[in-house]
Formats: structure tokens, C-alpha cells, sequence
């Protein structure tokens, strides 16, 4: 009796420390460290949640993504001043600009001097206040980053035939969205702004890295585009840090990298009529999801509300659709074609989404009925309200 | 009756079930107590990414406060477990306009004040965020 007694004790003894010893290795990746780092940027709130083992890498990952947003951000702000337009002839890198010319590739300076007619974008200033001043006058040499966007704004300029411009600036300055202007714009004042909206007339010059705005008062507004580049560009620079685990949240612009603890991360889809409910939830592993809204900024004149994406084509805020969502794997693109297919009629949009390789989209009528790609199948949970409506699904 | 010495009994075996399911039972007991303890939410009000308030909602909750945000004095209404900005001095009153929140992942913020308002999510299996 007691040696059996005893048997059972050790039987215990072994399930005990077994436990002991096994339930923390189990349980390793419950250790996993996070660090979250937020700042006010591109008039937004970003958010950058790291997950990992090493708790000062994640910090300096994080503080590394947020530096290169900041940088994008001043490139692309077309309200920023600029320094008065150098002298054709003059040399092109004085002083201070000598600083970013050795970042420049070697023998970029002869080519300038090659270019006498070329300007340069001060260390500091913004690239495209810097494009937008020179309109008209002469092309700007810009750095990587935003001529690439611009490439990107210009090959969907052709896309959607026009239904998305990155030349919107003078209508956009008419509607006064970022400023404290409201008034609905003249119908005269719209037709004189929009003869300025073309991308046809933005010259984009590959071999020097140059952009020209070939009429006077055009101007660049890349509020369709920087925003989703940068948080992209946030993205790599977690990645190349060695971050496998980060969520990058800039005002609902979300870009995942890896999953959540071996589960995607769930990320929900504003309901466009209820800022409580959502429409969705969308299960991303290595992906960006971003929307463009009618909701998101809006201004209200004389009791009519105007919301801010406004059409190229016709110069008025586009009202066939309510809510666009693009899941696609870079957030620059995701960011760019929410508000493109936005300003397009839905069938026209999915026709146009067919053809892009791993993009999906979740779309929202104005009178409510949702289409959806089939590569969201699987991917997304359902969770409209009533009051929407299922419109025949597409085939990829 | 021949008594052979065995390694466990029958009523080893069974004690030992007994201490398996008795501790099985209690684990799942303490996750779910733990789980109603976290449903009450907590709201936190940020002000230039710094945590200034931090407090829990509970249904019965209703309250309104003024935070100090970076330029403005912005007012918070909290009430049947949601909150809202019920004033906030910006040009665009985006902050107002957006009315109520009341579940973990959504948020309000006020960007010329820089001031966010959310719920915490101490659940899991919640939202890591939302696209809007």
C-alpha cells in the first residue's frame, strides 16, 4: 500500500515539473515583446506596432520607419514655402544644397551642368511645392521617391482614362480642402481651374529624374498617393530592420507585415454610413488595406455637404460611390487606386481591378449595394448592416 | 483475492483523472473570470501621444471632461458605454462629426489638437485595427 502510495507521488512529481518545465516553452511566443510608436504626420494619426523578441530593435525599427515618413512627408507637401527660383545658369548646388548632391550618384554633376535648364530641390523643401512654384518656368530634378510616385500617378492617370489626376491642385485649392476657404467654387472658376488638370501635361523625364509642369498654375496634389507611399516606405525599413511582426495604422491607411501570432491580422472595414458598425473584417498577412470614403473629410456650405474626393473630369466631389476598399500587398498603390476606382462608376472599377494581379476591392454604391472581388473569399467576414445590398459577385 | 502489484491501482487511475479534469476545469474557470474581468472597457485619451487619461466605462458610466489638447480645449462625453467629442475648437470639427464610438479598435482623433480618444482591447481575438 505505501509503495504504491509513493508511486503515484513521483507519478505526480513527473506531471508537475513536466508542466513546470513544458508550459513556458509552450507558451514562448506569448513572450513576444511589443512597441508601439505614434506621432501626428501628412495631417493624420500614425500608428507603428512592432511585435518581436528584442525590445530595442523594435524601438529603433520604429523610430527609423517614423524618420523616413517624416521625409516623405515635407517632400510632398504642396503648402510648404519654397525659395525663390535660381538664375538659369547659375550653379546649380550652392552651399547648403552641396549637402544632398553627394547623396547623388556619382557624375550626377556633370549631368547637371549638362541640364543647365534644370532646377534642383533645396535640402529640406518640399519636392513638390518645389514642382508646383516652377510651373510653366522649367523642370525640377527630384529625388527617387517622388518621381516614382509620380510615374505611378501617371500610369493610372492612363488606367482609368483620366478618372484619376495627380494635376487636381488647382481644383482642389478652388474647393479649399487642407484650408480654411468655404464656398462652393463658381461653375466658371471650375472650368478655368480644371483646363489646368491634366497629367498628359506633367513631363516626366526618366534620365534626369525631372518633372515639368508644362503650364503655368498647374500644380500637384498628392494627397491620393503619399500618404499610402509612405507608410509602404515605413514598411521596408521595419522589414529590412529584421521586424517580422508589425501593424502600420496611418488614419485607417493599414499595412501588416507577417501575421499576429501565427493568426493574420484582423483588420475591419468602416461602415460608410455608421461610424460604430463595421462592414467587414478582412484577414491581411503581409498586406496593405486602404479606403477612400465619402465620410472622411468633409465640408459643409450652406447646409450641403461636400465631401473631398473631388473628379478631375467633371471638377465636383464623385458621388457613384460611397466607400472603395484595395487590398493589395504595397500600401502606396492600395492608397492610390482606393481613391482612383473611387471616382469611377463600380462596373468600370471592377473591370479595372480584373486586371491589376493580387488586388481585391470592396466597394460600397451610392445606393448601397456592395461588389466585391472573388479573391476576398476567404478573406473577409461579412458584417453589413441591413439597409445594404449584395450586388452580383465578380469573377476574377 | 490475489493482490499483484501493479503500478496504479484502478482508484490511482482514477484519482489521477480526477486531479487531470479537477485542474482542466479550474484553468478554464480562471480564463473565463479573467475574460469578464477585461470586458469591462477601459477608454484612454491620448494629447500628442502621451497617455493623459485612462479610465473604465462601464454601461452605467456617464461623464464629460475637458482635456487640455495641444492648441484647444477639447470636451468628451461619455455615456452608455460610448464616447464622443461633444465640442473641440478646429476648423473642420471632424472629431464631432464623427459622433460616437463605442467598441475596442475604434477611435476619434483630432488632428490640430492632437489628441486621440479610444478603447483599449484586452481581448485577443479583437481587431488589430480599421480601415476608413
Amino acid at each position: 500500500m505505501k509503495k504504491r502510495y509513493s508511486t503515484l507521488l513521483v507519478v505526480m512529481g513527473i506531471v508537475a515539473v513536466l508542466l513546470l518545465v513544458g508550459y513556458p516553452l509552450f507558451t514562448q511566443r506569448a513572450i513576444l515583446q511589443n512597441y508601439t510608436g505614434e506621432e501626428f504626420l501628412m495631417d493624420t494619426f500614425v500608428s507603428i506596432s512592432t511585435y518581436g523578441t528584442d525590445t530595442a530593435l523594435l524601438r529603433e525599427a520604429t523610430r527609423q520607419a517614423f524618420q523616413e515618413m517624416r521625409r516623405i512627408a515635407e517632400l510632398t507637401d504642396r503648402f510648404a514655402t519654397v525659395a525663390p527660383e535660381r538664375a538659369t545658369g547659375e550653379p546649380h548646388n550652392p552651399d547648403k544644397a552641396n549637402a544632398s548632391n553627394k547623396e547623388q550618384a556619382p557624375g550626377s554633376e556633370g549631368r547637371d551642368r549638362h541640364n543647365a535648364d534644370l532646377d534642383t530641390v533645396p535640402t529640406g523643401e518640399s519636392a513638390v511645392a518645389r514642382i508646383n512654384a516652377m510651373a510653366g518656368i522649367k523642370p525640377v530634378r527630384v529625388d527617387k521617391d517622388v518621381f516614382t510616385m509620380l510615374q505611378m500617378a501617371q500610369e493610372y492617370h492612363q488606367l482609368t482614362q483620366g478618372a484619376f489626376d495627380v494635376t487636381i491642385g488647382p481644383v482642389m485649392d478652388l474647393w479649399g480642402f487642407g484650408q480654411e476657404r468655404k464656398q462652393v467654387p463658381a461653375p466658371e472658376e471650375l472650368q478655368a481651374a480644371l483646363s489646368l488638370v491634366d497629367s498628359k501635361d506633367m513631363i516626366l523625364d526618366e534620365e534626369s529624374q525631372s518633372v515639368f509642369l508644362k503650364k503655368k498654375g498647374m500644380s500637384l496634389d498628392l494627397g491620393a498617393v503619399a500618404k499610402g507611399y509612405a507608410v509602404e516606405k515605413a514598411a521596408q525599413i521595419l522589414e529590412k530592420a529584421g521586424v517580422k511582426q508589425a501593424i502600420i495604422n496611418a488614419g485607417g491607411n493599414i499595412r501588416v507585415l507577417g501575421k499576429k501570432e501565427e493568426q493574420p491580422w484582423k483588420v475591419g472595414i468602416q461602415d460608410p454610413r455608421n461610424p460604430e458598425a463595421l462592414i467587414g473584417i478582412l484577414s491581411l498577412t503581409d498586406e496593405s488595406a486602404v479606403t477612400s470614403g465619402d465620410y472622411q473629410r468633409v465640408k459643409e456650405i450652406d447646409g450641403k455637404s461636400y465631401h473631398h474626393i473631388i473628379s478631375p473630369l467633371t471638377g465636383y466631389p464623385a458621388e457613384e460611390n460611397i466607400s472603395v476598399t484595395v487590398v493589395t500587398p504595397d500600401s502606396g498603390r492600395a492608397d492610390l487606386l482606393s481613391t482612383a476606382l473611387f471616382l469611377m462608376e463600380p462596373q468600370q472599377a471592377l473591370a479595372l481591378v480584373e486586371q491589376i494581379p493580387d488586388t481585391e476591392m470592396f466597394l460600397v454604391t451610392d445606393d448601397k449595394k456592395i461588389f466585391y472581388t472573388s479573391g476576398l473569399e476567404g478573406k473577409i467576414e461579412l458584417t453589413p448592416g441591413e439597409e445594404y445590398a449584395y450586388a452580383k459577385k465578380m469573377a476574377d | 483475492m490475489l493482490m499483484r502489484k501493479r503500478w496504479l491501482t484502478k482508484a490511482d487511475t482514477r484519482l489521477l483523472i480526477a486531479v487531470i479534469l479537477l485542474s482542466l476545469v479550474a484553468y478554464v474557470m480562471i480564463k473565463i473570470s479573467a475574460g469578464y474581468a477585461s470586458a469591462e472597457k477601459q477608454a484612454v485619451v491620448e494629447v500628442s501621444g502621451k497617455i493623459v487619461r485612462q479610465f473604465d466605462v462601464a454601461e452605467d458610466t456617464a461623464t464629460r471632461m475637458t482635456i487640455r489638447g495641444k492648441t484647444r480645449p477639447t470636451t468628451i462625453e461619455v455615456q452608455k458605454g460610448r464616447m464622443r467629442v461633444l465640442e473641440a475648437f478646429c476648423p473642420d470639427q471632424l472629431c464631432v462629426k464623427q459622433g460616437w464610438i463605442s467598441g475596442p479598435g475604434q477611435s476619434i482623433v483630432c488632428v490640430p489638437n492632437e489628441l486621440v480618444i479610444y478603447f483599449q482591447d484586452n481581448d485577443d481575438s479583437g481587431l488589430d485595427g480599421i480601415t476608413r
